[in-house]
């Protein structure tokens, strides 16, 4: 195995606001995984009023509710031109729900208020106000990266999210909803940020995902393209995968009756 | 023609609760209101109407049976005569359910009886059925997040609550925990009387190494600060922008000592103050013990009463409930949000690190207990590491379970999703004497009671 002696800089935004939907496993997986392939991990939280770091390799982001979406709005508009030098030299990213929406162009809530997005992805977010929308179930997608292949996890969200030209999706919809339960698309990719709606928490069920963010960003830590697949996984994970695609299947199977 | 309506609903209710209790099935908590509400409408309006000491209403996230369950035995000592869901069936039909089994062969209530109305009503159908209910007496224990994907987000309910409460003649007072700012911000919506609660004990002070608050900012939106936390975001608050903090509660628990099997405290209400020890372990089992108090205080009961009372509570239904099988007890833990789930964790942690712990981890996905099971990485798991635990996770989603179990450095000895399988095997590993700790979702909670009490002469049923 290769030594890594150099750490990778994980940057976790607003930890303590944008974590409804258990973001925190997402950490835990990626200190779990580090932790298997012998790679260290610097590990920074970013809140409200707080300055990035001057290095970083991962970004996270997760979900709040619309009260906390808007509370960090404000706050992403100073940070926005950082997180877009970022994605555009290829730091690796996952924005979860919440987090992917304002990582789009605008997010229209279910108010009607307008917060603007960071425009990593071009992508707009409405929560419709009329005819109500609520994306809430199990979720199987199968990603458009083909390291990261067949993705599950629990999606719940009341926007629906449109791409622009700009964008592509990160997977298509297999079962559940995704994007805005009408073109079979889910979360988006731009460069090598990932947004998608998917928690679960998606990344200790989901090590193939897990493993591309992780690759990505040890690849940006060391400016050579690093693929660590080397070290198989524990049948925990596997296991887990496997029986919440079960899950998602026979439910959605018994829903289709 | 309305009451000669209401009669024959409740009648057939009845009926139907009878005949299910004659063939032993369950839902003899649901059914008997469902087939009630289909024949009258407004039934539980004209019913709560009916209750000339008027209706009270328990209401949050955590502790609702149990506080409910512990109002039953200060009401019960006080000579109320009550109607109540003690079952924990806390739906519109569920309460309906516990008023027609409440009635005679002829639809009427029996002269002199059943006055009150007590029930335990789900947060989310709570703002629903107010209107009809028209609570003397409202409480509301605490929000926690709790099955989003059912529930939604706390902001939502916490709204609705508002909603609720705002510019009306009912309820007659509100009973608020003040720990919880969500919650106590519901003060200011109302017109009537208010009775709070809370924990002064400047001792008692958060162990997870992670905690998820669910009420962060104050109305102008700056973040809460916090002179000593209790569990989630409960504690004593205040704001540094504008004026608004906790405020000191009339009804209150100090001097707290959590055992392994008990709590102990001083309950406080104004100048009184009495020593209660509860066999059950648990900070929230004090809240509930407060919030009973502070509810039966409003209801104009006498505190020497309620301290009297309190001293005599046991555990309900699935609520820490300890069964027997073979000389091994095997206490059941229904835990089904992280807040839940971290004051579990601290209840099975033993005194010693040498002692072991034998535990079942349960966790199904069904809409009681929450499709959406993400909520385990939201809970501080990893306060178990340094222990020695046999573990077995079971249920629907047995193997999320395990995988969370195996993040937090603790592996399953066995991963099976059939509960009655997992619960031998789990029992194998323990010799005579020795306790099965079982953390389970609501409806494998029900499943667990079901295997223990259905394989009779073997297990005896022994509620502490």
């Amino acid at each position: 195995m290769r030594s890594y002696d150099s750490p990778i800089r994980v940057v976790s935004m607003y930890p303590d606001i944008m974590n409804t939907y258990s973001d925190r496993g997402n950490l835990l997986a990626i200190q779990y995984r580090a932790l298997q392939l012998g790679i260290k991990i610097v590990l920074e939280e970013v809140s409200l009023g707080d300055p990035f770091p001057a290095q970083c390799d991962l970004v996270l982001i997760g979900g709040g509710q619309d009260q906390e979406q808007k509370r960090i709005a404000t706050d992403l508009k100073i940070k926005t031109s950082q997180l877009q030098a970022w994605a555009e030299d290829d730091v690796s990213i996952l924005a979860v729900c919440g987090g992917f929406q304002l990582f789009g162009n605008w997010y229209r809530d279910i108010q009607g208020n307008y917060l603007e997005g960071v425009k990593i992805f071009d992508m707009t977010t409405i929560a419709p106000r009329i005819k109500n929308f609520r994306a809430v179930g199990d979720i199987w997608v199968t990603s458009r990266i083909e390291d990261v292949g067949e993705v599950v996890g629990f999606e719940n969200h009341a926007g629906q999210s449109y791409l622009g030209a700009k964008a592509s999706s990160f997977a298509s919809v297999r079962y559940g909803k995704g994007n805005n339960g009408i073109d079979k698309t889910e979360g988006a990719i731009y460069r090598n940020a990932i947004g998608t709606y998917l928690h679960g928490s998606v990344l200790p069920k989901n090590p193939r995902l897990l493993d591309y963010l992780l690759a990505n960003a040890l690849s940006h830590r060391y400016n050579e393209d690093l693929k660590p697949y080397f070290s198989s996984h524990s049948p925990f994970v596997l296991q887990a995968q496997n029986a919440a695609m079960d899950v998602t299947r026979k439910k959605s199977e018994k829903n289709d009756v | 023609m309305n009451a000669l309506k209401d009669r024959i609903a409740l009648v057939l209710g009845r009926l139907t609760g009878q005949i299910l209790h004659l063939r032993r099935k369950d839902g003899a908590t649901a059914l008997p209101g469902l087939v009630s509400g289909l024949i009258s409408k407004n039934l539980l309006s004209s019913l709560s109407k009916n209750m000339t000491d008027g209706v009270v209403t328990i209401s949050g996230t955590n502790g609702k049976t149990t506080t409910t369950n512990f109002l039953n035995f200060i009401l019960n000592n006080a000579g109320f005569m009550f109607v109540t869901n003690t079952a924990g069936s806390n739906l519109e039909r569920g309460l309906i359910s516990a008023y027609a089994n409440s009635v005679n062969f002829l639809g009427g209530y029996p002269k002199n009886k059943q006055r009150l109305g007590l029930f335990e009503v789900d947060e989310a159908e709570l703002a629903r059925t107010f209107d009809q209910l028209r609570p003397r007496v409202a409480t509301f224990l605490n929000l926690f997040r709790d099955q989003l994907d059912r529930y939604g987000e706390v902001d939502s309910l916490v709204s609705r609550w508002q909603e609720m409460v705002k510019g009306r003649s009912e309820p007659g007072c509100i009973v608020i925990n003040v720990d919880d700012p969500n919650v106590c911000k519901l003060q200011k919506y109302m017109s009537g009387d208010v009775i709070t609660f809370g924990i002064e004990d400047e001792n008692l002070k958060i162990t997870e190494l992670y905690n998820v608050k669910d009420a962060r900012f104050c109305e102008m939106g700056n973040q809460l600060q916090y002179d000593v936390l209790y569990m989630s975001h409960l504690g004593k608050w205040r704001c540094n922008c504008c004026t608004t903090a906790r405020p000191d509660p009339m009804v209150s628990a100090q001097n707290i000592i959590l055992k392994n099997d008990s709590c102990i405290f001083d309950l406080v209400v104004k100048e009184f103050r009495y020593k209660i020890s509860i066999d059950m372990p648990g900070l929230y089992v004090i809240y509930d013990a407060i919030a009973a108090a502070a509810t039966a205080y409003a209801l104009g009961v006498k505190t020497d009463l309620i301290a009297e009372s309190l001293n005599q509570v046991k555990a309900p239904h699935g609520r820490q409930e300890i069964f027997v099988a073979d000389q091994k007890e095997i206490r059941i833990l229904l835990t089904k949000n992280p807040t839940g789930f971290n004051e579990t964790i601290k209840i099975i942690i033993p005194d010693s690190k040498s002692v072991g712990i034998n535990l079942l981890a349960i966790l199904n996905d069904g809409i009681q207990d929450g499709e959406d099971v993400s909520w385990i990485y939201d809970a501080d798991l990893e306060m178990l590491k340094k222990y020695n635990v046999d573990l077995v996770c079971s249920g629907t989603r047995a193997s999320d379970f395990a995988l969370r179990w195996h993040l937090a450095g603790l592996d399953p000895r066995l991963v099976c999703s059939d509960i009655e399988v997992s619960l031998y095997k789990a029992l194998d590993n323990i010799s005579p004497g020795g306790r099965l700790e079982v953390i389970a979702t609501y409806t494998a909670m029900l499943q667990v009671r079901s295997i223990l009490t259905s394989s009779s002469g073997e297990v005896e049923n022994e509620i502490l």
